[in-house]
């Protein structure tokens, strides 16, 4: 019987230069896809609405108010705490379960996704940005 | 009593060069791709920190089949895989994120087998079809939902994917080193 041909021997050595690349442009990539989306954390103090798209509808609710929202889309129910500042989903029947692990808003600055259940939560400060704002001041000489 | 004499087999059996022989392979690894699908929805995830993993082992049967059989095989293994899964399973919600990623890493893995076979070993072809697969499934949702908030996920997801490529990728490199040439259909040299 012929000695079994080692196929390995038909394909680079594991973490050779291609690797080093792929691995390294994967680094690229997540580093830069992270400043894109947490180098302006939204903080508690300016945050100001809570905005809960479902089932093609979007619903708003202040951010200082603590309350409990209930919620059916796409056949899956999804109950939405919001309580001292922040918003996270407290439960849900979806199949992933994964919109309950996700970190509450506004600390992680993004959004709570759910997509068995296509429901987006996104917290959203009123106002522009803090760069728009022109402080004007009367200088009166004399 | 007559005695039956043994004759051997002329061909491989994993000669696929007839038609029906190549079905029944990829009937075969359509097959375990499908088991290795359930099999992972089945694993108890749930304590790691990250939501929404998966261990991909269904991507290690498309890999094997794109690194030992040839590409159309591997593509109809893995969109036979989706649709399958969402008609035995009934959770259409997620089977366009689920073609979606297919497809992508389908793309990236043809790219890199037809110009970077040499240059990229079976390792860093399953971390980057990983990730490509990640980030088909965030496009997908992206483009369903309307909305790009989907992509705060995406650094976790990214990581994710690339530790559980690494992993397949480790795995796919011992399969080819434990299973015989008898069982294996030759790669055609230098081709994809």
């Amino acid at each position: 019987m012929p000695h079994p041909k080692d196929r390995t021997k038909e394909y680079p050595a594991p973490l050779c230069r291609g690797d080093r690349a792929v691995y390294l442009i994967l680094l690229l990539l997540l580093v830069s896809v992270s400043v894109l989306l947490y180098a302006k954390p939204v903080s508690a103090a300016d945050a100001a609405s809570v905005h809960i798209q479902s089932d093609g509808a979007e619903s708003v609710y202040p951010l200082s108010e603590d309350r409990t929202v209930s919620l059916t889309s796409c056949g899956y129910h999804l109950t939405v705490t919001i309580e001292n500042g922040s918003v996270r989903v407290t439960q849900s029947d979806c199949p992933d379960k994964s919109c309950t692990a996700m970190t509450p808003l506004p600390m992680s600055g993004g959004a709570i996704v759910c997509l068995p259940a296509q429901v987006i939560i996104t917290v959203e400060r009123e106002g522009g940005d803090d760069d728009d704002e022109i402080s004007s001041a009367d200088i009166i000489l004399g | 009593m007559t005695m039956m004499k043994y004759h051997p087999p002329t061909s491989s059996s994993a000669d696929t060069r007839h038609p029906a022989r190549r079905l029944a392979m990829r009937g075969l690894l359509l097959c375990l791709a499908l088991v290795f699908s359930y099999l992972e929805a089945q694993l108890p995830l749930s304590f790691l920190p990250v939501p929404g993993i998966r261990l991909g082992f269904a991507n290690l049967v498309v890999t094997f089949c794109a690194y030992v059989c040839d590409l159309k095989t591997a593509l109809s293994v893995s969109v036979a895989r989706v649709l399958i899964t969402a008609l035995l399973f009934g959770n259409w919600s997620a089977f366009w994120f689920s073609l979606c990623g297919a497809l992508f890493a389908f793309a990236l893995l043809a790219l890199l087998l037809t110009f970077a076979r040499n240059t990229v070993s079976p390792l860093g072809v399953s971390a980057a079809c990983a990730a490509a697969h990640n980030t088909g499934q965030l496009l997908a949702a992206a483009v369903l939902m309307k909305s790009a908030a989907v992509f705060s996920y995406y650094p976790v997801l990214l990581i994710a994917g690339t530790v559980t490529g690494t992993l397949t990728g480790i795995l796919m490199i011992l399969l080819l080193r434990a299973l015989p040439p008898s069982v294996l259909v030759k790669a055609k040299k230098g081709t994809p």
